[in-house]
């Protein structure tokens, strides 16, 4: 038999869905409009712009860290850590940002798409879960920790979004493809 | 007193609702639903001609009519299911999959079960096996707002209201059909007034949300949205090869 705690968590899971859904319903509403009533434009003013790729490797990185603690000034290492840190979470935000809106304009595409797999979709969410996850955890880091020594979890961050990137651009070349067929035959 | 102010009061929203979704047309367009309500208005009936009249078979008629009353309501998850996503094919095939998916691992639960204590489920309370029914209804209600969430579905005000509705029934009949069953005579008194008070703030919503018709946003702007797939793509796809030269630059140093 189901145990009591699964049923009372099944319970309050929906309550909890159905809550959020309130809540969400009117800005997925104004989504909806942003995306069905306008063009293309509308998504050229959405897009994020991209920070210069040599910024991330030099907010993890500890040259300038040790540059400044060679001063041995205290205010100095204080001053340094806390703009670092507001430069890293920015990018961090940033980051985790562009892949939500990377994934809403998959899902406003996928909902439409006759020809979707389960798979697909299934490990793509996985993955934006597993992006989301390593977003949320490198900000506690960060505010923690400090961002000097992230270099490693932050690149492999990067490999990891690089990696969705990949495979919602496949998802998308396969849809086009299809629709390109689709209209040629008919 | 007080129950009999829940019982009538319910009556009465149900026979509103009815006569709302008659005038409004919505009976044509939400059948299923419309079947429900009108299900559980004669099941009302049926139960307070026994209750008065033959009190020795009202047990049996009770718990008859809740079994039936449930696998009714299955039809009020399929039209949500059907109408939320009538407009969007990819969203409603992977909402098929999962629904399909959550009634394999239903299947295998009670299949395990069963080989494990074949006793029971003669040895169930009736409450148990209503409680088992209602959350596989509210793991189906929960996947679908999950999948409505994730892919942004709008929803107009009257399907808003029937999901609202349900969803909110649904998961206060599981909760508390589980105090009902581990408190046994502690929660029963309470469980007496809270089940009925519950459908009735149900029927409020309901009606609060049916009282005239109000399409669903996506069905008469599908067409354009077709339209504008392919456009969706490639911009995406443009963005995201940006997006992969500057990670990729990234990574690379």
């Amino acid at each position: 038999m189901i145990g009591l705690i699964s049923a009372l968590t099944i319970g309050l899971l929906l309550f909890l869905a159905l809550l959020v859904f309130a809540i969400r319903l009117g800005s997925t509403a104004r989504g909806f409009h942003s995306v069905s009533e306008s063009s293309g434009e509308q998504g050229q003013s959405e897009e994020f712009e991209a920070c210069p790729p040599e910024l991330v490797a030099r907010i993890f990185s500890r040259a300038d860290w040790e540059l400044i603690s060679r001063t041995h000034s205290s205010s100095l290492e204080r001053l340094f850590l806390q703009e670092r840190r507001k430069v890293a979470l920015f990018w961090v935000r940033h980051t985790s940002r562009g892949i939500r809106q990377v994934m809403r304009k998959h899902t406003e595409a996928a909902r439409n798409a006759a020809d979707i797999r389960f798979r697909t979709e299934l490990s793509l969410f996985l993955f934006y879960m597993e992006l989301l996850l390593m977003c949320e955890t490198l900000d506690v880091l960060i505010t923690t920790v400090g961002p000097s020594r992230l270099q490693r979890i932050a690149s492999y961050v990067h490999e990891l979004s690089r990696e969705f990137n990949y495979a919602h651009e496949a998802f998308a070349r396969s849809n086009a493809g299809g629709a390109t067929e689709t209209s040629s035959s008919s | 007193m007080v129950d009999e102010l829940i019982r009538w009061g319910g009556i009465g929203s149900m026979i509103l609702l009815l006569l709302r979704g008659q005038q409004s047309g919505l009976v044509s367009r939400y059948p299923a639903f419309y079947f429900y309500i009108f299900f559980v208005l004669s099941q009302s009936f049926l139960r307070l001609y026994f209750y008065h009249w033959k009190l020795s078979l009202y047990r049996y008629t009770y718990w008859a009519t809740e079994f039936v009353g449930i696998l009714v309501g299955c039809g009020v998850v399929f039209e949500i299911f059907r109408m939320g996503l009538k407009a969007y094919p990819g969203a409603s095939r992977i909402a098929r999959n999962c629904l399909v998916l959550l009634f394999v691992i239903a299947v295998v639960v009670a299949v395990a079960n069963t080989a494990r204590d074949p006793g029971w489920w003669a040895g169930a309370t009736v409450t148990e096996i209503q409680r088992t029914m209602r959350m596989v209804q509210a793991f189906s209600l929960l996947a679908l707002v999950l999948l409505f969430l994730h892919y942004s579905i709008p929803f107009g005000r009257n399907l808003r209201g029937i999901l609202f509705g349900y969803g909110l029934f649904v998961a206060g009949s599981v909760i508390w059909l589980t105090f009902a069953y581990t408190g046994a005579g502690r929660f029963r008194n309470l469980w007496l007034y809270l089940y009925p008070l519950l459908y009735d703030i149900t029927l409020v919503v309901w009606i609060g949300h049916l009282w005239g018709y109000c399409p669903n946003p996506q069905i008469s702007a599908s067409a354009q949205f077709e339209q504008q797939y392919e456009r969706v793509a490639a911009a995406t796809k443009r963005r995201l090869q940006e997006a992969r030269s500057y990670l990729g630059g990234a990574i690379d140093r």
